[in-house]
């Protein structure tokens, strides 16, 4: 059981109080995933790259050597350390496989948690309080964000094994999951051999280079999302976002919850209405529940 | 002279725990109030669960999972939407709700009825024992499977496999169905169905002709079987 939660403004050039709205979601949620939390936020598309990194704690001088390692590969425009790692604006212009191994193989205390022009993936051990107190996700404005609270069932509980996954390597692509897919293997081996890299057990991880790696053969999201209702086995509910959008997919048993209700401005979803009633309490909206095998997506 | 009970209490959901929201529920029924409203019910699990009173309770707003589970006797009128299985397991009283309805909407149900004014989610009624499920609107997946006694009234359209190895009972649809699931049927709309669902109707004031419903019903196929049936076996997993 976990929860999952996307918010959608869809007026391209208006932006949200996306942060609050993720941080009220997953708190109502917490029920479904006290495990650990974690959030994509979407804001102004950048040229260059935001980067998020973990820094495993591992004495002083980590920032430092974590700046280094960096600085081999990109230009570093801005960097500041944050409560779990460092927070990065870059400049690069080759292929974002080669930035984010290399940095990772040049300084072993750094895994790269997101890249893209927009999008910075936040997430830790704890709940969505915890991860607010330490981050102030609930200051950032953006257009979209999709968030997660995780109870952990087959691997393990930390910062990695958090949701969001990063759809490495491919900029601006984040899952989130609520359960289990059960040909994970095979699409692990199939993507591996393809060349993907993947840093935890978690299916979820998988699942997030299975479609990261059909939008980026420039496939529509939605034949992409409706594809993965075939081809998945399991129970699942996931949240797909991309640099301009948001998608979801549901089993064809309809065995994972996931509530939508949409407005002329905006699009929410979430794993239950405790959570779309914490944010939006006043709304005259009216969720309902995503049909058994239904996909959808909306772009700003 | 016994003290009169007051004829409206309201509890504000909002800081307080869900256990001490029904104690207050079921306190204030047992001591004759009418009706009871709850305020600030934001989409919370396990309202209103095991109320055997003739009370009726108001909730103004969205309520989650499994609200007026286990319900005997009383009514409880959601100003909103539900979760996943509302009115599971009523024997009788009334629930209504006047948005939409999440998974298993009136799952067990063995008497009483449960109105979705809005739509239902995946498997309503799924294994109805009694009592009548009506929809307003649409109902998902599977709705009616297994299903052994009762009805189940959709105004809007059916997902697939509608009425799935139902036993018994029947399920009248208004719109359109995705599809049939194993051993349910068509069966011919008798004077008694129609008597049935323009009551229903005319209560919920739904504009709909009763002659229009498609009637479903239970095949029987899978009532015995031989095991060696290999093709039924097909149809029923």
């Amino acid at each position: 059981m976990c929860g999952i939660a996307g918010i959608l403004f869809k007026d391209p050039e208006r932006t949200g109080p996306v942060g609050r709205i993720q941080v009220e979601m997953l708190q109502a949620l917490h029920r479904r995933g006290p495990d650990s939390t974690g959030v994509a936020l979407y804001g102004p598309a950048e040229a260059g790259y935001l980067l998020r990194a973990r820094l495993q704690p591992d004495g002083d001088g980590r920032v430092e050597r974590a700046r280094a390692a960096i600085e081999a590969l990109a230009t570093v425009r801005e960097l500041v350390p944050t409560p779990g790692g460092v927070s990065a604006s870059l400049g690069y212009e080759g292929e974002l496989a080669a930035l984010a191994d290399g940095v990772e193989a040049a300084e072993q205390t750094l895994d790269v948690l997101s890249l893209g022009h927009s999008m910075q993936i936040v997430k830790e051990v704890g709940s969505a309080e915890d991860l607010d107190r330490a981050y102030d996700i609930s200051l950032f404005a953006g257009g979209h964000a999709i968030g997660h609270t995780r109870m952990a069932t087959e691997s393990r509980v930390d910062t990695l094994h958090s949701h969001p996954f990063w759809a490495r390597p491919f900029a601006d692509i984040a899952l989130v999951h609520n359960g289990h897919v059960t040909n994970e293997h095979k699409l692990r081996r199939r993507l591996e051999q393809r060349g993907h890299r993947f840093l935890t057990e978690n299916d979820s991880e998988v699942l997030a280079g299975y479609l990261a790696d059909q939008l980026e053969r420039g496939e529509d999201l939605d034949e992409v999302l409706e594809r993965s209702v075939r081809e998945l086995d399991g129970s699942f509910a996931y949240l797909v976002s991309t640099a301009d959008g948001i998608g979801f997919a549901r089993d064809q048993f309809g065995l994972k919850p996931l509530l939508m209700a949409e407005t002329d401005d905006y699009v929410v979803l979430a794993s239950e209405d405790i959570a779309i009633r914490a944010a939006f309490p006043d709304d005259d909206i009216s969720p309902r529940e995503v049909g058994a095998g239904e996909a959808r997506s909306w772009r700003r | 002279m016994a003290a009169v009970a007051a004829r409206q209490v309201e509890i504000d959901c909002a800081g307080l725990p869900t256990r001490e929201i029904n104690r207050g529920i079921r306190r204030a029924a047992s001591e004759g109030v009418p009706e009871i409203v709850l305020l600030n019910p934001a989409g919370r699990h396990n309202l209103c669960v095991a109320l055997f009173d003739p009370v009726t309770v108001r909730l103004r707003g969205d309520a989650g999972w499994y609200c007026g589970g286990m319900l005997d006797g009383g009514t409880i009128v959601v100003e909103g939407n539900c979760g996943w299985g509302v009115a599971e397991n009523t024997m009788s009283g009334r629930v209504e709700v006047h948005g939409n309805a999440g998974t298993g909407a009136g799952a067990t149900m063995r008497g009483g009825e449960l109105y979705v004014a809005g739509h239902a989610g995946s498997r309503a009624a799924i294994s109805l024992k009694g009592g009548a499920v009506v929809v307003g609107g649409s109902v998902g997946y599977m709705s009616g499977f297994m299903m052994q006694r009762g009805s189940l009234v959709v105004c809007g359209d059916a997902g697939e496999a509608l009425g799935d190895s139902m036993y018994e009972g029947t399920i009248y649809v208004a719109g359109e169905v995705a599809s049939l699931g194993a051993d349910a049927v068509d069966a011919e709309l008798e004077q008694g169905d129609v008597e049935f669902l323009r009551a229903e109707l005319e209560r919920h004031e739904i504009d709909r002709e009763p002659s229009s419903f498609r009637k479903i019903a239970s095949g029987r196929k899978l009532w015995n079987f031989s095991k060696k049936e290999f093709e039924l076996w097909k149809t029923a997993l």
